[in-house]
Order: structure tokens, then sequence, then C-alpha cells
């Protein structure tokens, strides 16, 4: 159960204040940052206006300017305090249910021509292609955060025998779908992009549409699993604008 | 309003907010002082959208006399011909052009009566480019476009609009409150990670220029100075960024991240530029050097409440001059 004492909240701007709970990356932990991250949206208070949660951390963004319009001197210290009251109301039994999760079905090809890095990933391991997709669609991942580019979600924690650092130089042109692995992190590329991480496969499915205002296919707390599928049923289901 | 001719312009207001949980950047004005001041001129909330003009000469057809004005840096201006001041409100015309010429790097705001009223896009007009997200279909604007506009002024731009028909009306602001971009220094605060860096780089950080790299975008200015170096070598888990942010990249240069900056990063923030200075920064030209100078989170707080007493003054000052 987490004590107030275990959260430790610092301005990181004039309009934002990070609540970080825990230097290691933990499901429970996350979890508990999303009731929290909740109780904000819910119980809003003057000025609010966005939170972001990461893998150990919630952040609070705010209008100084308004806080300011609506008399105070200090808006930092008005929204450390109001932080301060939730912490302590969203506690023991008090808590704010845990947000719906989603759990997706991810279907990924995996050929050589979508995969430029998988031989890389099964040599680093001492293994073979067939065993890093096995391995790779074999559970859940958990969505701990969105972030980098609009729809990007960071899933984890992959075991040490699946996780790899990212490219010493990022590729140039990462494609839209493009799955990939970074240390302990799994993810999916929503737009062409450069990036440096290990690519494994590719999803045909969209997984960010700016054309729709629920355009992000994940939310944090989500679960993700991936399942292969081969290149003729890729260009079936491809969704996104440029093959 | 028609656009004819246009650099790298783009539909801005003051910001996304609402969408961080799925990476969707604030985005909005680069210059937001200036912004604010152009919507204040022509009677406009904060929060009206305007174009920010940037990378080349721009000009635009008015199909119905509109009350217009511009602010920020880097351009010339002319309503068919005849020059325009920055910062005081103007008319142009039925059928009269407004021209653009650069003189320097720099945005300029263009702002109208009413706004721009394009549809908002996740609570807002500003452009997001690298993911076409708002703006006119999420795109900068081409030649051709056509901005919707309000065809009916609210009573405060009527006000100024009457003014300003009369023979000679003219209103100027006064210098004091208008930006001085030639401020060299940039005022931060240490960011979360300060003390990762060695007292030396911590040191160089305030006594050293930093120059201000080509590769600079709406994303965020590459610096180019001496290299900070870090005490240790932990790995930082990706933590919430914003603009305004100093990330040191591994090659210990200083990233710092602007309108359109992700939302999270995993470079460590050495600092943050004070909320009253981001304007400044975002005005400065490829080749130029800042200096950060070293302040109190405490103090940007007040600096802030300082300069949101004074645009309110403003605002007050300005609609009681026409009212």
């Amino acid at each position: 159960m987490a004590q107030e004492d275990s959260f430790h909240i610092y301005p990181i701007a004039e309009s934002a204040i990070t609540i970080e709970y825990g230097k290691e990356i933990s499901i429970p932990a996350h979890q508990e940052l999303l009731q929290l991250q909740q109780v904000f949206h819910q119980d809003q208070f003057c000025g609010f206006l966005d939170t972001s949660i990461t893998y150990n951390s919630l952040t609070v963004f705010f209008n100084p300017a308004r806080l300011f319009s609506e008399g105070q001197r200090s808006p930092l210290a008005f929204v450390h305090e109001e932080i301060r009251k939730r912490l302590t109301t969203n506690s023991g039994d008090n808590k704010t249910p845990l947000p719906d999760a989603t759990r997706h079905l991810i279907p990924v090809c995996y050929e050589d021509s979508m995969a430029p890095d998988l031989q890389a990933v099964a040599s680093y391991h001492q293994t073979n292609p067939e065993s890093i997709i096995e391995a790779h669609c074999s559970k859940d991942w958990y969505v701990f955060m969105i972030g980098f580019n609009p729809g990007f979600a960071y899933m984890g924690l992959l075991p040490d025998s699946l996780a790899m650092p990212r490219k010493a130089t990022p590729a140039l042109q990462v494609p839209a779908g493009s799955v990939g692995i970074a240390g302990q992190q799994t993810g999916i590329y929503p737009n062409t992009s450069p990036g440096g991480w290990q690519i494994i496969g590719r999803t045909p499915l969209s997984v960010f549409n700016p054309s729709d205002q629920n355009s992000c296919l994940f939310k944090p707390g989500d679960s993700v699993r991936f399942t292969p599928i081969d290149s003729n049923t890729f260009q079936y289901l491809n969704q996104h604008e440029n093959p | 309003m028609r656009i004819l001719k246009t650099g790298i312009s783009t539909i801005q207001d003051q910001g996304r907010f609402g969408h961080r949980n799925q990476g969707i950047p604030t985005s909005g004005c680069m210059d937001s002082l200036a912004s604010r001041i152009g919507n204040l001129l022509v009677g406009n909330e904060d929060s009206a959208a305007c174009l920010e003009v940037s990378n080349g000469a721009f000009s635009a057809s008015f199909g119905r006399t509109s009350l217009v004005a511009l602010t920020g840096k880097g351009y010339e201006g002319f309503v068919s011909g005849r020059p325009v001041t920055f910062w005081q409100p103007f008319l142009v015309k039925e059928g009269e052009f407004l021209q653009l010429f650069p003189r320097e790097v720099g945005f300029t705001y263009l702002s109208v009566h009413g706004g721009i009223r394009t549809k908002p896009q996740f609570d807002s007009r500003a452009t997001h480019l690298p993911s076409k997200i708002g703006g006119l279909n999420g795109k900068a604007l081409q030649p051709g476009d056509h901005l919707p506009v309000s065809h009916f002024p609210e009573e405060d731009g009527q006000h100024i609009i009457n003014y300003l028909s009369k023979l000679s009306g003219q209103v100027r602001l006064s210098p004091a409150i208008t930006p001085n971009y030639a401020q060299q220094d940039i005022r931060f605060f240490p960011g979360p990670e300060y003390n990762w860096f060695t007292e030396k780089s911590r040191l160089l950080l305030e006594r050293s220029g930093f120059l201000l790299g080509v590769a600079s975008n709406r994303m965020g200015f590459r610096l180019q100075g001496p290299q900070l170096e870090r005490e240790g070598s932990g790995e930082l888990l990706s933590q919430p960024v914003l603009p305004g942010t100093m990330q040191v990249s591994p090659d210990g240069q200083i990233l710092l991240l602007m309108a359109d900056a992700q939302t999270t990063g995993g470079y460590p923030r050495i600092g943050q530029v004070a909320a009253v200075d981001l304007y400044l920064a975002a005005q400065k030209a490829p080749g130029s050097t800042i200096h950060f100078k070293k302040i109190s989170l405490s103090d940007a707080e007040t600096l802030l409440f300082e300069r949101e007493k004074q645009l309110l003054q403003l605002k007050r000052d300005y609609y009681l001059y026409f009212s």
C-alpha cells in the first residue's frame, strides 16, 4: 500500500509538477499512478490542464495565468497543496478504482522484408529468429506510457532473453507500423519516422489516427498480445497510407 | 482570407492540452508573447488562432475589411504597398493585399479579429506538422488556401474598428510592453537532473555562450557549446518534457525543446527556460549565441506573475481607450 511519503513531489516548470513513485519499473506501482491520474481528472482543481504518466511518475500540468487571475501568488504552492490533498484522500480503502483497461490482439508480420533487425536480435541472444518471434508472442505486454511521438506506446517488460539495447545509430526511416525492441521495452512506430529501436516486425494496423478524437489505439494500463501473420495477410489487413 | 504566397506558415494558438497521454505535444505559437499581444490588439481572447509566418515572403488578400495586427520579429509589412507598423492594430480593406517581406530570421504573427476559424482538432487549432494534426488539414499553409475568419465583429473589436476608421486613427503600444528581442540572456532554473552534472559543467552552462545550430526547428534547438559532463552514468527512465526543457544528449550538447516538443524524453534535464524568456529563445536565429543565466524557480514564478499582471493591465487600458 502506497504511503503519501513514498511519493516524491517536485516541480519541473512553472506550469507542471511531477509525482514520482519509485525508481524502478513495476506494474503495481504504475497502477497506483493510474489510479491517482483518475483522481486528478475526476476532481479537477482551478487551472488544471492535463496529466501525463510515465513508467514511474505522474505529472500534473496547469495554467499559472489562470491561477494568478484567481488571486494566487504562487500557483506552484497552490497545486502542490492540491496534490497533497488528493494523495491523502486517495489512500487505503478510499482508492479510486483503476480505469478500464483494454486487451489488444495485434497482428505482426515477422517476415524478413518487414523485420530488418530480427536476425540481429536472434544473434544477440544466440538463438534463431523463430524463438524470438515465439517469445515476443508468448505473453501479454503491459502499456506503461505513450510518448516520443503521438500514439507511440511503451510496453513491457521484456525478459532478458528478448531485451536488447537500441541501435548505436538510429535508422533514418522506420516505416509506420514497425514493431521494435529497446532495452526491456517493445513498441510500435505509429508513423514513419527516424528511430533507434531494433525492428523485428510490422503490424498492418494503424495505431494512431489523427482524424479521430479517439485516435490512439492504446492507453496506459492496457495490455497487448502480438500474434504472427504472413505477408499476404499483412497486405489484406494493411491500414497504412504508404505500404 | 486567401493565401497568395507563403514560406513556412502555420495556423497556431496557445497550444493543445489534455492529450499528453496519447503522446500529443502542446504545439502552439513559438513566440507566445507576441501572439498574445497580437490577439489583444485586435480584440481577441488569448485562445484565438493566428498565423505564424516564417521562412520566406508571405501575402494574402482579404475578402472583407478586417481588423489586423502584426507582432513578432523578422518581417516588414505592407498593405497594398503602404508600409504598416508592427505592434499596432490596423484595417485591411476589402480587396486589399497584406504582404510580408523577410528582413531577418524570426516568427511574425498575423492576428485577425475573430481569429482563424479552422476546425479545432484535439481541442486546439494549433498545427503540429509531424503528426498532421490541427491547422488546415494538418499542413502548412499553401498558396490558394482559403482561411475561415469571423464575419461579425465582437463589441471590443467594433470599438477598435470604429476608432481606426476615423481619419488618422492610430494607436501605439508603449515600447515598454513590446518585447526586446536583442536581449541575449535567457534565464533558466535547474532541472530535475541538474545535479547529475559535474560542478564544472554547471558553471560552464552559465559562463559559456551556446551557438544555436542550423538543425533547429519548431520541435527544438540544437545548441553547440562546451561538452557538459555527468558525474555518473545512470540511465534516466523516460520523463515528461515540455517547451523550454534543456535536455543534454549523450554527446554532452544541449537540446532546447520548443513548442512542438515531444511529450517525454530520456535525456537528463539540466534546466528549464523560465516561461517569461521562452519567447526570446524562440526568436533566436541559427548562428546566434545564447547565454544562460540561472535563477530560482521561485524567481521564475514571480517574473511570470509580473508578466501576466502587465498583460492584464495592458488589456484593461487598451479596451478602456476605445470604449
